[in-house]
């Protein structure tokens, strides 16, 4: 089975992108949204495609570029740049001037605009003719700005509209229709509190001129107080079902495009490949991992590498997060602890017992906060993929469903092959094991923000505790329910039990516990900074 | 215009030359019309090259560094005006230079003699399999990250240094494209920019495996960019500038 195979979108040249895409109707149609006009959020688990998707959208407008003039500006962010990058208000100027360096760079190289300093401008007598652009100009002022290291003072830092007067000029100048910023990995390399500014920066990044498109990953991501998820950007999430029609075809295609050799093993080897396809729930990059281990393709060495990675790696992977968000410790810790010690042996145990198969559960949505996002992270880790919400109960209620992860469930059997066979052939997607606002499984999440409230040192948290109340999500009725109570602040309510709520007049166990998810939702971004 | 023997007026050599400029310029015009992305993309990275090569201002081989990007800038302009071959031969002296001058950053007794004219500089040398520039055991002393990767980029300027060679002696089968006039020919520009976009690809490589370790710690991400902007799909790369790796 060992190949050299491209694991990630990074491996490839702009140019090849296209060689190695295969797309469904579900890609086709991001990327035509990252190519257009309205800001986007592209949320999705580690390996599903979002940076493959954003490079196609960027190959696909430079190829266009003549005709449509829209400038494409692929951005990351490295982890090596950010260690000498400022703190505070400065790290806005250091991110302002790194986007616009990007704009004149993706510019430049399009030949949209010539470069300052090139040496065919030199070889002029009497000294280059070209002189800076007005966007290199204030890239410079932000650099000089964050350079001065003055995080206190905001008036050093210049203000962002400046950014879009000088992107105007730029479109204006250069017949652009707009310039579109494809950001990747912003909300994984930063920390929460530069997540928090860049998102208000996307918020202010916005003019017909220029629009900004930002991959993130589920459960992570601090969006700050001033942008709101569903009016500043459209949401579009990178989920590969797999029970679409030709998803083991669209499977097959990228491992062909790879390698030849592998192609004919997995022909020969069909049902097997299928097995596996339909274990990496949706994700690429799990499969190619999958199926670059050693060895040639056959069962044996299937078995193994899927016993392997789905009953240790993916959990190894998902627990070191906490090292990353540590506020985030107890959720993570929980999560892995709710779907190994839960849920698995339960679909498991039925699973053996009956013809029809799941790997899905539902989670009411009055179900504490704390869990929502425990779920949350456990989609980053692609152990859960997040299906639709609104739906009903066999008893009662609405929630979300989720998919478990099949690898995961097909490792519990010795023979992961046979029974990940057994679970595709039976399974019925829209039955769960389902799990209600108040289900035992949630009670040790119950104290929750009250002990991280306690223990934490974080200056972002404590600063969001001191935070009136009125900022919270609640209905008036709500509201005027925790004004009868006395409390003030969101730290307040977040102290306060829902057996406590309830002693106002007409707040029954739903509206306690909607107070408190609402109260617990401001602050869950703020564990970690 | 001149009176000849005969009384007659006839164009002088003013007019000759002008009209050829005009010539010229109008293949300028079109040039940077129709190659508008490949000429930019050549010129970042000129940009880029120059942007490592600031940094060495201090150092020896840096007057040899600016030398060759100032031939770099009269091939540009050669190229972009018709005069190919000629726009060849100053591409092959870019790529001549540049490696000289990282071959004697590391071999001061050579440089000393060479600026003396007391010996040359071969090219064979620069490229040396063993000793080379960009062979596995020179890189692995100054940039260890990139040793898997450096033969890929010996390997395009070896190839890129011999069809400039074809050019500059005339070898049939590279000059039978050229134009016979002073014309503008979009075949041969586009393969002169691809050829140029690759030696400066190459020295941009080259020039990162000889720094690295002395520039790029004290770096304020300018020379990061240059080099996340050309090699971000390679490994080495990805790795010296914390960006993600697989499974990341």
């Amino acid at each position: 089975m060992s190949a050299d195979l491209f694991f990630r979108a990074e491996d490839l040249r702009r140019e090849d992108i296209h060689r190695y895409l295969v797309e469904t109707t579900r890609d086709r149609s991001i990327i035509d949204q990252l190519k257009g006009g309205s800001p986007i959020v592209l949320k999705g688990s580690r390996g599903v495609g979002k940076s493959f998707l954003l490079k196609a959208a960027e190959a696909e407008l430079v190829r266009e570029f003549e005709e449509r003039r829209v400038l494409p500006v692929y951005v990351t962010f490295a982890t090596a740049g950010l260690l000498n990058a400022p703190t505070g208000v400065s790290f806005l100027a250091w991110m302002i001037a790194k986007i616009c360096n990007r704009i004149v760079r993706a510019s430049a190289t399009l030949g949209v605009t010539m470069p300052d300093g090139t040496a065919v401008a030199s070889i002029r007598a009497g000294g280059s003719m070209s002189h800076r652009s007005r966007l290199e100009t204030v890239e410079q002022d932000f650099e000089n700005s964050w350079r001065s290291r003055k995080p206190a003072d905001t008036s050093t830092v210049p203000e962002a509209g400046i950014v879009l007067d000088a992107v105007e000029d730029l479109c204006v100048h250069a017949k652009l229709t707009r310039v579109v910023l494809l950001i990747d990995e912003a909300a994984h390399v930063f920390i929460p509190e530069q997540q928090r500014q860049f998102f208000t920066l996307m918020r202010n990044l916005r003019s017909p001129y220029v629009v900004v498109k930002a991959a993130v990953y589920p459960g992570t991501t601090s969006f700050g107080p001033h942008f709101q998820p569903t009016h500043d950007a459209a949401f579009l999430s990178l989920d590969r079902a797999v029970t679409d029609d030709g998803y083991s075809d669209a499977m097959r295609e990228i491992v062909r495009r790879q390698s030849q050799p592998l192609a004919r093993a997995i022909t020969q080897y069909g049902e097997d490949f299928d097995t596996v396809a339909f274990a990496a729930t949706g994700n690429p990059r799990v499969l190619l991992k999958i199926l670059s281990r050693g060895g040639t393709f056959n069962r044996r060495n299937i078995q193994e590498s899927m016993k392997e990675y789905y009953r240790n790696e993916i959990w190894a992977e998902h627990s070191d997060l906490a090292a990353r968000y540590r506020g985030h410790t107890e959720l993570i810790d929980w999560g892995r602890r709710f779907i190994q010690g839960a849920v698995l042996p339960e679909h498991y145990a039925r699973n053996t017992k009956r013809s029809e198969q799941i790997s899905t559960i539902w989670i009411h949505r009055d179900a504490p906060v704390a869990a929502r996002a425990a779920l949350q992270l456990l989609c980053y880790s692609g152990i859960l993929q997040e299906g639709p919400s609104g739906i009903k109960s066999r008893s009662d209620g609405v929630g979300t469903r989720y998919i478990v992860n099949f690898g995961c469930q097909f490792a519990m059997d010795s023979d992961p092959v046979q029974y990940g066979l057994q679970v595709r052939v039976g399974l019925s997607i829209s039955r769960s094991t389902e799990y209600g606002m108040s289900h035992a499984s949630f009670e040790s999440l119950g104290e929750f923000a009250l002990s991280r409230a306690e223990q934490s040192v974080n200056r972002a948290y404590r600063a969001r505790l001191k935070d009136d109340l009125r900022r919270l999500d609640l209905t008036r009725f709500q509201r005027s329910k925790l004004d009868e109570l006395g409390l003030n602040t969101i730290g307040d309510v977040l102290s306060t039990t829902e057996l406590s709520f309830k002693r106002a007049a007409y707040v029954g166990p739903v509206r306690a516990r909607q107070i408190r998810n609402a109260a617990l939702a401001a602050v869950l971004e703020y564990l970690t900074g | 215009m001149t009176t000849g023997a005969m009384g007659s007026v006839e164009p002088g050599i003013r007019a000759h030359l002008m009209d050829l400029h005009a010539s010229a310029a109008t293949y300028l015009d079109k040039a940077a019309s129709d190659f508008a992305p490949s000429l930019g993309q050549l010129l970042q990275l000129d940009v880029d090259v120059r942007q490592w090569a600031d940094r060495l201002a201090d150092r020896p081989e840096a007057q040899l560094l600016s030398n060759a990007r100032r031939e770099l800038g009269f091939a540009t302009y050669s190229a972009a005006s018709g005069l190919y071959l000629q726009a060849f031969a100053n591409l092959r002296l870019f790529l001549e230079l540049s490696f000289a001058a990282v071959y004697f950053s590391v071999h001061e007794l050579e440089r000393r003699r060479w600026m003396e004219d007391r010996a040359d500089f071969r090219w064979s040398k620069a490229l040396d399999p063993t000793d080379g520039v960009l062979a596995p055991a020179f890189v692995r002393e100054f940039s260890p990250m990139a040793e898997a990767e450096c033969q890929r980029f010996a390997s395009l300027a070896a190839a890129k240094y011999r069809h400039c060679s074809q050019f500059i002696h005339g070898k049939v089968v590279a000059t039978d494209g050229l134009p016979p006039t002073l014309l503008y020919s979009p075949l041969v520009l586009a393969d002169w920019v691809d050829t140029a976009v690759a030696c400066a690809q190459a020295v941009l490589y080259m020039l990162y495996c000889r720094y690295r370790e002395s520039l790029l710690p004290g770096d304020d991400g300018t020379l990061a960019e240059t080099l996340e902007h050309s090699f971000s799909h390679l490994r080495s790369i990805r790795q010296a500038l914390g960006l993600p790796l697989d499974g990341a």
